[in-house]
């Protein structure tokens, strides 16, 4: 990759986490507000996990152990939220 | 073994005996024909080595096939899976209550005793007394660290933990005393934090609970 | 550094894998004979009702401290110490892929061994806690004495050594094979060890962040196990989402043991080794889906445990297959009765006893009862002493002859496996009759019916002890006078017996290929000298780093300039460590399948940031946890300001691409791009690091500390663990910008800075999560 595929990629995160700025004030009910602005980071985190971490060039096996990671990590989270069942309810979230 | 103590401790025990029987039945199948094995494929004075024996400097050959792993996990899928089937159903039977109108008493585990609150406001520690024969629901937390709340004769207990309320329920079919005990470490005094559960006549607890 | 072979220094500063395998080997017994003694204590406590032998406050200590010292720092180092001493000779390597660390490994495992046990000699002891620490008894209200710190302490740096440990093995086991040794032809122990570190590497770092909360509970007053709306529960996930996976962790090493051994002396190769290690990869990833079967009474979401019901059931399967597997290879044998098959035959056995208990706990309505009752002490240490430990002492008889070069006496080993037998059956199977006996009391009323059984697994306990002793006598002897072993004793195939015994330093003299017939030959190395590749074998800074860590844990609790010395020593070693040369020689060729493109260091880095991925899941699940939890939460914005974070974030974001320009320079040869974007990089991370202190200054000035709320909490820890992560990013940025400035990172060379690359960008990416999570949201 050169120099200024990087710049672009740059310039993609800082759009990025401006939107989720602009969502933040734009005054939507929490549920999506908070369904889009984690969106754009998911999207802003997999920008730089696939172009500066150059995931697009390694090895799928590179891959793979990071997507397990990530859902071993996100089944303790799921399996933590799941666990408190619907008596604790999502109301504060 | 007392049977019969209450519905739950009942249906424990059932339980208990069905894995029991079917564990020990499978345990010694698979025992017996792992010592069958040894005994028969001894190694016996002069008899040559197996075909594919280990060779220094090689790697050995693959044996064995997917048929046959299909047919292992299958016989062992099939033992297991038939003995969850039980499982659930015994779950809810311990969960939910089956009358109405129940006495619900709260249980307070704390460093070192149990705290017994009725639903009239009476309070006792280490020892609660309820009535032969009702369905009899506590409600159980703790009031400082990780507690276990069980009734040894009863085939029950459940985690006493601070901030929570689990609830479980007896209906005692015999009068007396019997043993409740902490089994989550719970500090220095954990060995000492016993009570007594009395199971008193229906007419004497009337008695008692309002005097 | 060339140092004599029969002096102390070699064994403080060396490298060598078998030499760290062999320290791994002694301490690994030394912690069992500590962990043994405290079981004999306590089992002559319990001989008889209301004995006084040990009182109720030392049985808690000796009850936590065995749990963890035979789990933490007997079995599971024991079988790294044979994946330390054969992985490299099985698959045909001169070394681990980074020997250094390796050393590291063993000297932070020792060191956190030391921190855990020093306790007993504090004023209010040792960890008392039990092994699994449960909170909130593990919180400062209820646990105020330093014993438990310290036992943290000793955790943190055995996770620590772990983390090492996963990185090196998972590095070399996919770099450093020899040609044509395949992944499926690996020898099976070396199959185990590779799923043993994958499962530790995502299983350990959710009780890193666990421990890293509770000392902050401890020691800075944070709200995470002392609340009701994070406590027992939330400690609860933390650990089991560790502590379940970690049964399997302990167990596979001493199962591939079993499966090792017994083909050697079946005389027939293993039945269905393919199923076997499918059955084994299936079960590493169920190990993470059942951890909640040890939460069944804790009343959580009923659906939620019907679901680790079923996967805890499952996962007998692929165990109950592999135990399968062990018998069918008997079929067709010639069995030999070496002392190593017969303890292969009785961890089979024991195994399958302590694999049917298990059974029984996965049943919701049987757990009622069942929790925290002696029925399930007989059933782990079936699985884990039986099964694991068992296994792991076939390896020890087996491999012995290759690591000392001597033979055993048969016939004590034979003594010893009967002994073994029934001191073992004797000690726990009257356990199963103590099915009301609650675990972890020091003491108990007559007339229960507890006598008999307690009696017996007291007398047990003394004839298992007598079997140690029998075993630790043949070792003696053996190395005094026992007959040479020669090259391969057993008639094994797998590669560390091509070699003399014990195998050289270098393992081969050569390089071994494995032919596609699977005929394993030694090659001459071509060209430019033959063997002689000059690694090194040694290095004191290991060691060093390992006891400034130390220390810096001690004056913790020894005060202010304890923990001044640590850290100095600390800073200094690893000045020392990252200025000294250090040669590992990686081989030129062989099977790297699948991350042939993927340079050493590089894969290196990947490893431990798949494990990072999983610290920051469990800092992240957390604090959603607590927040669900708690009935009420500030609004976002209401206590932090969300332009600062959204101008840090730009920040972190830009110096991502400050870092990615300068890894460009380096591989295009542009010294001044290179240069210039490592400054850039240092300068935007020290303003990210500034900008935070500032807001939490500006938080405390306002009141807002680590005690007010979980919202603090949860912030000031979550965030300061990725603003450690910066400043360690930091600390590396200056030595790679002290090589690039003398001209040291090149087109050729840049393997470091690729390896912060990547570490910084993973950092970045937990940020632009944190960032929305903490301000936004």
């Amino acid at each position: 990759m050169r120099v200024v595929h990087y710049v672009a990629v740059w310039v993609g995160l800082v759009i990025l986490v401006a939107l989720e700025l602009v969502v933040f004030n734009a005054g939507l009910p929490p549920a999506q507000a908070r369904a889009g602005i984690i969106g754009l980071a998911s999207v802003a985190a997999l920008l730089v996990a696939v172009f500066y971490q150059h995931l697009i060039r390694e090895p799928r096996g590179v891959a793979l152990l990071y997507i397990a990671g990530l859902l071993a990590a996100l089944g303790l989270i799921i399996g933590m939220v799941v666990s408190l069942g619907v008596q604790a309810g999502l109301g504060s979230f | 073994m007392t049977t019969a103590l209450s519905p739950v401790t009942a249906q424990w025990q059932e339980l208990f005996t069905l894995y029991l029987t079917i564990g020990t039945a499978v345990g010694s199948i698979v025992i017996a024909l792992l010592i069958y094995n040894i005994i028969r494929y001894r190694h016996k004075p002069g008899s040559p080595e197996p075909a594919d024996a280990p060779t220094p400097g090689k790697v050995p050959a693959d044996r064995g096939t997917i048929g046959a792993a299909l047919i292992l996990t299958l016989i062992v899928t099939g033992i297991l899976f038939t003995i969850t089937l039980g499982t659930m159903e015994t779950v809810d039977l311990i969960e939910k209550p089956p009358e109405k109108g129940t006495m619900v008493i709260k249980v307070h585990g704390f460093q070192w005793g149990w705290k017994f609150i009725y639903p009239n406001g009476l309070e006792t520690v280490n020892e609660v007394r309820v009535p032969r024969d009702e369905v009899i629901i506590f409600a159980v937390t703790s009031d400082d660290v990780f507690h276990k709340f069980q009734l040894i004769e009863f085939k029950i207990g459940v985690d006493a933990i601070p901030g929570k309320v689990i609830w479980i329920w007896i209906k005692p079919a015999d009068t007396g005393e019997y043993t409740i005990q902490c089994f989550e470490l719970c500090g220095v005094g954990h060995a000492f934090m016993t009570g007594r559960l009395i199971v008193m006549e229906p007419s004497e607890f009337e008695s008692w609970y309002k005097g | 550094m060339e140092i004599p072979l029969n002096s102390v220094r070699r064994w403080l500063f060396t490298t060598n894998h078998k030499d760290v395998g062999i320290l791994y080997f002694i301490t690994s017994l030394y912690f069992l004979v500590v962990g043994g003694a405290l079981a004999v204590l306590m089992r002559l406590q319990l001989m008889a009702p209301g004995l006084n032998i040990l009182q109720s406050a030392p049985f808690n200590q000796a009850v936590t401290v065995h749990g963890l010292v035979m789990v933490l720092w007997f079995l599971s180092p024991l079988a790294f110490a044979f994946a330390n001493y054969f992985v490299p000779l099985q698959i045909g390597a001169r070394d681990l892929a980074f020997p250094r660390l390796n050393a590291m490994s063993y000297w932070f495992y020792l060191f956190g061994g030391l921190l855990a046990a020093i306790g007993f000699f504090t004023p209010g002891g040792a960890i008392d806690t039990g092994w699994t620490v449960y909170a909130p008894l593990n919180t400062a209200k209820y646990s105020p004495q330093l014993g438990v710190t310290l036992g943290g302490a000793g955790l943190l740096m055995l996770i620590a050594s772990v983390t090492m440990s996963t990185v090196n093995f998972l590095v070399t086991i996919f770099r450093s094979r020899a040609p044509g040794m395949t992944l499926w032809r690996m020898p099976i122990y070396t199959w185990g060890i590779l799923l043993t570190v994958f499962m530790m590497l995502f299983a350990f770092p959710s009780v890193a962040a666990g421990v890293i909360m509770l000392a902050a509970d401890r020691l800075l007053g944070t709200l995470y196990f002392s609340s009701v709306e994070g406590g027992a529960i939330l400690w609860d996930h933390l650990f089991w989402f560790f502590g379940h996976p970690e049964v399997y962790i302990v167990l596979v090493p001493g199962l591939v043991a079993i499966a090792e051994v017994l083909p050697v002396f079946a005389r027939k190769p293993l039945y269905g080794k393919k199923i076997l290690i499918t059955a084994l990869i299936i079960g590493s990833i169920m190990s993470f889906m059942v951890w909640a079967h040890h939460m069944f009474v804790t009343g959580i979401d009923p659906g939620f445990r019907k679901f680790m019901t079923i996967t805890t059931e499952t996962i007998s399967i692929p165990f109950g297959v592999a135990t399968l597997a062990f018998i069918l290879t008997l079929v067709g044998a010639s069995i030999r009765f070496t002392t190593p098959m017969l303890f292969a035959l009785g961890g089979v056995a024991l195994f399958i006893i302590g694999g049917i208990t298990g059974v029984f706990n996965s049943s919701v309505a049987l757990d009622y009862y069942l929790r925290g009752t002696y029925w399930i002490v007989a059933h782990f240490h079936y699985t884990l002493v039986g099964g694991a430990t068992t296994g792991l002492i076939a390896a020890l008889y087996y491999w012995w002859p290759k690591m000392t070069g001597r033979m055993f006496n048969e016939k004590l080993g034979k003594l010893h496996f009967i002994v073994y037998m029934i001191g073992f059956n004797l000690l726990y199977f009257p356990m199963h009759f103590l099915i009301d006996m609650p675990r972890r009391v020091f003491t108990y009323p007559a007339g229960m019916g507890w006598e008999l059984p307690n009696m017996l697994a007291t007398m047990g306990t003394i004839v298992f002890a007598l079997s140690w002793l029998i075993l630790f006598i043949n070792l003696y002897q053996s190395l005094r006078k026992g007959e040479p072993a020669g090259n391969n004793p057993w008639g094994a195939w797998s590669l560390e017996w091509l070699v003399p015994s014990p195998p050289p330093r270098h393992n081969y003299d050569g390089q071994p290929v494995v032919k596609a017939d699977g005929t394993i030959t030694i090659q001459p190395i071509p060209a430019n000298g033959g063997h002689h590749i000059h690694e090194t074998h040694y290095s004191k800074w290991p060691l060093f780093i390992s006891l400034g860590m130390f220390v810096t844990f001690l004056g913790v609790g020894l005060g202010l300039p304890v923990l001044l010395l640590g850290a100095l020593i600390l800073i200094g070693s690893i000045v020392g460590w990252a200025k000294e040369k250090f040669i590992a020689v990686e081989p030129a060729e062989g099977e790297r399948w699948p991350f042939a493109n993927v340079e050493r260091v590089r894969l290196g880095v990947w490893t431990l940031l798949f494990g990072e991925v999983v610290l920051f899941g469990a800092l992240i699940g957390s604090y959603i946890f607590v927040r669900i939890n708690s009935a009420t939460w500030p609004a976002p914005g209401e206590f932090l300001n969300p332009m600062e974070g959204a101008i840090n974030t730009f920040i972190l974001v830009t110096s991502s691409l400050t870092a990615i320009l300068a890894l460009a320079g380096a591989k295009s040869g542009n010294q001044g791009l290179l240069r210039g974007g490592l400054i850039a990089t240092f300068i935007l991370g020290f303003i990210f690091l500034f900008n935070k202190g500032r807001e939490w200054s500006e938080l405390f000035s306002h009141g807002i500390t680590f005690s007010s709320g979980l919202p603090a909490t949860t912030y000031y820890i979550t965030t300061g663990a990725h603003g450690m992560h910066v400043a360690a990013g930091l600390a590396v940025l200056i030595y790679l910008i002290i090589h690039a400035f003398k001209g040291r990172i090149t087109k050729e060379n840049h393997a470091g800075l690729e390896g912060f690359d990547l570490y910084w960008h993973f950092v970045d990416i937990v940020w632009l999560f944190l960032f929305p999570l903490f301000y936004l949201i």
